[in-house]
């Protein structure tokens, strides 16, 4: 083993990400964990991840220099509340905590930015509980409820221990407060040195400063309060629906929630004079009786063209653009070996948080005596890890300015994904790994693909087994070649 | 003791917002902010029963989030015909109810008026088979609780949402109070205008580039601009408060208002807003512009900026009479006679540009539509039916086009009479294989013999003479058409509804392979029979959608294939220009399906497919065909517009756009089924 390497550790078997990178330069080793979670909701994903941080613990000696956390979806950071009483023991200790700019409580844009978040939030939240009211066939309330995954915390809650995080902020606030003061909110354009020895920095591509690239569904002009107005609306919308659909959700709003306020239900807007209730009407018009137009609707032979339900479309578009904007605040880091090669992690940023890694440079000004700014097809082109975002998506690697910029003759791709998890979640399943973005990267990796879930092993092993392999393979379980995690150590210089 | 009759009212007249709810609460529109839509009077529509419905429209007023179904209107009622229906007001939802009625019907008269011809709406596969009567478009005020409104193809119907307005920054609207788009002029005509133009084009609903959902949105934005303009209560009104004839701003500020209710406007807003410092639009941005809301917007800033030109050229010699050497802008406090007469010419103006719009629905292709080709139909269709341009309407219209860079593809130049569509010309067919020599066949004449006899068929005859010999003989083919006018709305859809099948049928026989293939290269599709199949090298995309043919049972199954062709329309128009003008058209429109792959490979293979190998589901569907235009006062077939099916550049932008177009959305990813049953123009207008 040369004593200048860095091993990149993915784990298995999880929709999620979870990732060790150990850098070894001489005796020094800098220990760096890049998210930790599975998607809610998956058979026995509390004792994988459980096991999971047991196991990198103890590769680490319980020491991790630096935390970073990408974005608030579960599947990035569901390990940190369902392994809290060993992550967050005392003995554990943490260097750096990494955080995207929008997770930084004194910034006014992060702030706002949170508030539109909790209003959507809430409103899905309500939606989701429909399925306990006789709406779980619909096929809108199913679909919030498998997007949901990403957002709630779906274990059942411990009632002994107060201390565990039972959503994704109190788990930032914990990674906050074990961090203490070495928080960094970083921002795009940022360069940070990551360890001393050899020079080893990481670059900060995304998440963007810019509206219009954070929510890419959006028109790129118009002023700022507009932006939030509307979404706001589309959120308030939703909750006035499903509160005066079904009342009686109030009661027994979900506890993971935040802020669900305890307001009234949102009856019909006309006066009682003006009312007439659904049920007596669809009586009158099944006894032939009643008003033409009602007998019309309530025929049964074109039950098709009713409309009892469309008004839950909006709370699907909804849950689809949360996902989409949580997925934009991506923290995208790019690290930067000392011998010039790119680790490119990009959370699940998604193509607005991609396009605008060309909105600056590397630092973002030249800085006197310093060499000139980096740009970021020089990054790309030098990227020999790709960490594929959000699963192996179809959208969520850039292919004109992302992909097609890799160059590198080493590249290498880690998608965390688990098909078989995915191919279960909503109507038609979720389509991970995106097989024509697999096929593109198998191609430009010559078949160094490595996949969450151990499928392929035949496959990887002869990819990596290659002469001009530029990395050695490592399992867990080496004779099998499986086990809880597969680790790429690259050499350096 | 009996009376005599009292003659029949001229119209039935219904009051609506001549803008929404929000405009009564500012000063300066609260005078201005009802309006009297007069519908005829009488059956011809249907009778109106409570609802309102007739034999268009039914409007069911169920609120299934409030759990409510509300009591429908009934117009008929003593004490609304008295008062011309229902006062404007939020609070009532038969109120609603009537409004969303009188402005969908006047819509459907605005569009009926310029076509010549009855409106129908988008037929299902299974209303060729049910004797259901016509369909009505359902239209449901309080659907959703969303600031959302729109048209479903699927439930035949418009749901309007409301909602509350936003706490925090409502605008000038209660925070927290009810908006409901039912009460929007605007949004209501925007909507009815979808449902409309996919009655007629069904297949500008599919996204084949950018230009093509852009048209939906822009067309339906168009008409509710233009709408706007013919009432004269709002024109006067702000003719009146501006004081001046800053017409710009005054236009602008009409556009502006048309925004408030919801965000959805707020694209038409910016483009007319977005000047550059010389007062002149960037040409530039609409070959920049992909996102189809902004590029539709671009298209109504045009058809925007000819009725300003329009305005401005009808209305000068009546200023420089008043004012004479007075700058226009700088004109205020008007004399109320003035400002009726500049009223007149603004509702004028907006009408005859109106129905330039609506009338050039029918001289478009029936599929993949972009913006170019809507310039060429209006100047084609305004120059069949008014030859001469003395107002220089036309004009305008290339003007405001060109100033925003949107061109047509293949024109000499921009002049009105390059713009016009190329007239219909004999096709050369080569008869021996390629190399042969070509012969001329003149399809045109086609049309004329099968329809010209039947004018002869009204010639003078001799009572008492001996029978003609054609007579009793059922006609066949193209002679078969029923072509008599139809007044009441039940027999023009059933006249249309058998002049369609009429038309496949004479496609679907065989004329001779000279002839039929002429048709093919006409039409820009293959319907040739099996027969012709092994001839013709280029028919071999086996990606285009086939007939199983029944005469030819006992082939081998890939034999008894060829080639399907759909009638998508059959319509015949009767037009009447302003000075008399009188033109009688049939228009015809026939398309093919192709199975279209996203990936160039799978298709070439999937063209190209082996003996006995299945063939794989599509990606998307990939359409061609053409519109015909044919001249029933003289029976020639005046244009062939026309998109070819075998068009390898066509099938790759499509293919381009779809590819691009996927990776703005994550839907694609969390619904993986292709064949998701979003709503388009929901989905359109929520921008998920």
């Amino acid at each position: 083993m040369s004593d200048h390497h860095i091993r990149v550790r993915m784990y298995r078997g999880i929709l999620g990400d979870c990732f060790l990178l150990i850098y070894s330069c001489g005796q020094e080793r800098t220990h760096i964990l890049i998210d930790c979670g599975v998607l809610q909701g998956s058979e026995g994903g509390k004792e994988r991840m459980r096991t999971i941080v047991a196991d990198l613990l103890q590769e680490t000696g319980k020491r991790l220099d630096l935390v970073v956390l990408t974005h608030e979806h579960a599947d990035h950071l569901s390990g940190f509340a369902q392994a809290h009483d060993l992550i967050f023991a005392k003995d554990v200790t943490f260097g750096a905590l990494w955080l995207a700019w929008t997770e930084n409580d004194l910034d006014a844009q992060a702030v706002a930015l949170q508030a539109r978040f909790n209003k959507a939030k809430k409103a899905l939240a309500l939606t989701a509980q429909l399925t306990e009211h006789g709406l779980d066939g619909d096929e809108s309330v199913r679909n919030v409820a498998a997007l949901r995954r990403f957002v709630a915390f779906m274990d059942e809650p411990e009632t002994t221990d107060v201390k565990r995080p039972s959503n994704s902020r109190e788990v930032i606030a914990a990674l906050k407060a074990k961090a203490g003061t070495n928080i960094h909110y970083l921002e795009p354009g940022d360069v940070r040195m990551v360890a001393k020895e050899g020079g080893f920095r990481a670059f900060v591509l995304g998440p963007p400063r810019n509206l219009a690239r954070l929510r890419k569904d959006l028109p790129s002009h118009g002023p700022a309060s507009e932006v939030y107005l509307t979404t706001m609306d589309e959120a308030l919308a939703v909750t006035s629906s499903v509160r005066a659909f079904c009342p009686a959700l109030d009661e027994r709003s979900d506890p993971n929630e935040i802020g669900v306020e305890e307001d009234a239900p949102d009856p019909s807007p006309f006066a009682k004079p003006r009312q007439s209730p659904f049920a007596a009407a669809r009586a009158a018009a099944n006894g032939k009786k009643g008003w033409a137009v009602a007998r019309s609707y309530f025929d049964p032979a074109r039950a098709a063209e009713q409309i009892d339900r469309d008004w839950l479309r909006a709370a699907d578009a909804l849950a689809l653009k949360m996902d989409s904007d949580t997925n934009n605040t991506s923290l995208a880091l790019a690290f930067e070996l000392p011998d010039r090669q790119v680790l490119l992690f990009p959370g699940d940023a998604q193509v607005g948080n991609w396009l605008s890694w060309g909105d600056q440079s590397y630092p973002r000004t030249q800085q006197e005596g310093e060499p000139s700014p980096i740009l970021v097809n020089d990054l790309l082109s030098r990227v020999t890890l790709y960490k594929v975002g959000h699963h192996a998506s179809h959208n969520a690697t850039l292919r004109h300015r992302g992909l097609e910029e890799m160059k590198d003759e080493r590249l290498i791709a880690m998608i965390p994904v688990v098909r078989e998890v995915a191919q279960k979640q909503g109507k038609d399943g979720w389509d991970m790994p995106y097989g024509k973005l697999e096929k593109a990267l198998l191609d430009r990796t010559k078949g160094r693909v490595l996949r969450g879930d151990d499928v392929e092993l035949y496959r990887e092993r002869k990819a990596f087994g290659a002469d001009d392999a530029p990395a050695r393979l490592r399992y867990q379980d080496q004779a099998n070649g499986g086990g809880l995690w597969v680790e790429v150590e690259l050499p350096i210089g | 003791m009996s009376s005599a009759p009292y003659s029949a009212p001229a119209a039935r007249r219904l009051r609506v917002y001549a803008f929404d709810p929000q405009a009564s609460t500012a000063i300066e529109s609260a005078g201005v902010n009802v309006a009297t839509i007069a519908l005829p009077w009488g059956n011809l529509d249907g009778t109106l029963k409570p609802g309102p419905i007739n034999d268009y429209l039914e409007v069911i007023d169920v609120d299934p989030v409030s759990g409510q179904f509300y009591e429908p209107v009934d117009l008929n009622r003593i004490d609304l015909l008295a008062q011309d229906g229902i006062a404007p007001t939020e609070g009532d939802p038969r109120f609603h109810q009537q409004m969303v009625f009188a402005v969908a019907m006047k819509t459907i008269k605005a569009f009926e008026r310029a076509l010549g011809r009855r409106v129908f709406w988008h037929r299902k596969r299974e209303d060729d088979k049910l004797p259901r009567g016509v369909p009505k478009l359902r239209i449901y005020p309080h659907a959703l609780r969303e600031p959302n409104a729109y048209y479903s193809r699927d439930k035949r119907a418009l749901l309007f949402g409301y909602f509350r307005a936003s706490l925090t920054a409502s605008g000038s609207n209660l925070p927290g109070g009810w908006v409901f788009t039912a009460l929007s002029h605007d949004i209501i005509v925007h909507e009815t205008t979808h449902a409309i133009l996919d009655g007629l084009h069904p297949r500008y609903a599919e996204a084949t580039s950018r230009d093509s959902i852009a048209f939906h949105e822009a067309f339906a934005d168009i008409v509710a601009l233009l709408l706007h303009f013919t009432m004269p209560e709002a024109v006067a009104g702000e003719i009146a408060r501006k004081g001046g004839l800053d017409d710009h701003g005054m236009l602008s500020d009409l556009a502006r208002q048309f925004g408030e209710a919801t965000g959805r406007y707020k694209a038409l807003r910016s483009a007319i807003d977005e000047k550059g410092p010389d007062g002149q639009p960037d040409p530039a941005r609409f070959a920049a512009a992909t996102e189809p809301h902004e590029r539709g917007a671009i298209l109504v800033a045009a058809i925007f900026d000819a009725l300003v030109s329009i305005y401005n050229s009808r209305t000068a010699d009546l200023l420089r009479l008043v004012y004479p050497g007075k700058e226009r802008s700088k004109l205020r406090d008007l004399h109320p006679d003035l400002v009726a007469r500049l009223t007149k010419e603004a509702t004028r103006s907006a009408d005859q540009l109106l129905r330039m719009c609506i009338r050039a629905l029918d001289y478009m292709p029936p599929v993949d539509v972009n913006f170019g080709e809507f310039l060429r139909a209006i100047i084609t269709a305004d120059h069949d039916l008014i030859p001469d341009d003395p107002l220089g309407y036309r004009l305008a219209i290339i003007q405001g086009f060109r100033r925003r860079g949107i061109y047509p593809d293949h024109c000499l130049s921009l002049a009105p009479d390059s713009l016009l569509w190329e007239p219909a010309k004999p096709v050369a067919v080569e008869t021996n294989g390629p190399g042969g020599k070509p012969k001329k066949v003149n399809i045109s004449r086609e049309f004329e013999k099968a329809l010209i006899p039947q004018m002869k068929d009204h010639q003078l005859t001799d009572p008492l003479g001996e029978p003609s010999q054609d007579a009793g003989k059922k006609p066949q083919g193209l002679r078969s058409l029923d072509l008599f006018p139809q007044f009441q709305h039940h027999a023009a859809y059933v006249q249309a509804h058998n002049n369609r099948f009429k038309i496949l049928q004479w496609l679907r026989e065989s004329d001779g392979e000279i002839k039929d293939r002429a048709w093919e290269q006409a039409l820009g599709v293959f319907f040739s029979t099996q027969r012709m199949e092994t001839k013709v090298p280029n028919n071999k995309l086996h990606t285009i959608s086939r007939w199983e043919s029944r005469i030819e049972e006992g082939r081998p199954a890939s034999r008894r294939q060829y080639p399907a062709v759909q009638v998508d329309q059959v319509r015949a128009t009767r037009r009447s220009g302003p000075n008399g003008q009188d033109l009688r058209l049939l228009i015809v429109e026939v398309t093919q399906r192709r199975r279209g792959f996203l990936d160039q490979d799978v298709q070439a293979h999937q063209d190209n497919l082996p003996e006995g190998e299945p063939p794989r589901e599509a990606d998307f569907i990939f359409r061609g065909g053409a519109t015909l235009v044919i001249d029933l006062r003289n029976g020639t077939l005046r244009y062939v517009i026309r998109k070819r099916i075998d068009d390898v550049d066509r099938l790759r932008r499509n293919r381009d756009y779809l590819n691009g177009r996927s990776s703005e959305t994550l839907a694609l990813a969390y619904r993986a089924a292709r064949g998701t049953q979003d709503e388009i123009f929901a989905m359109a207008h929520r921008r998920a």
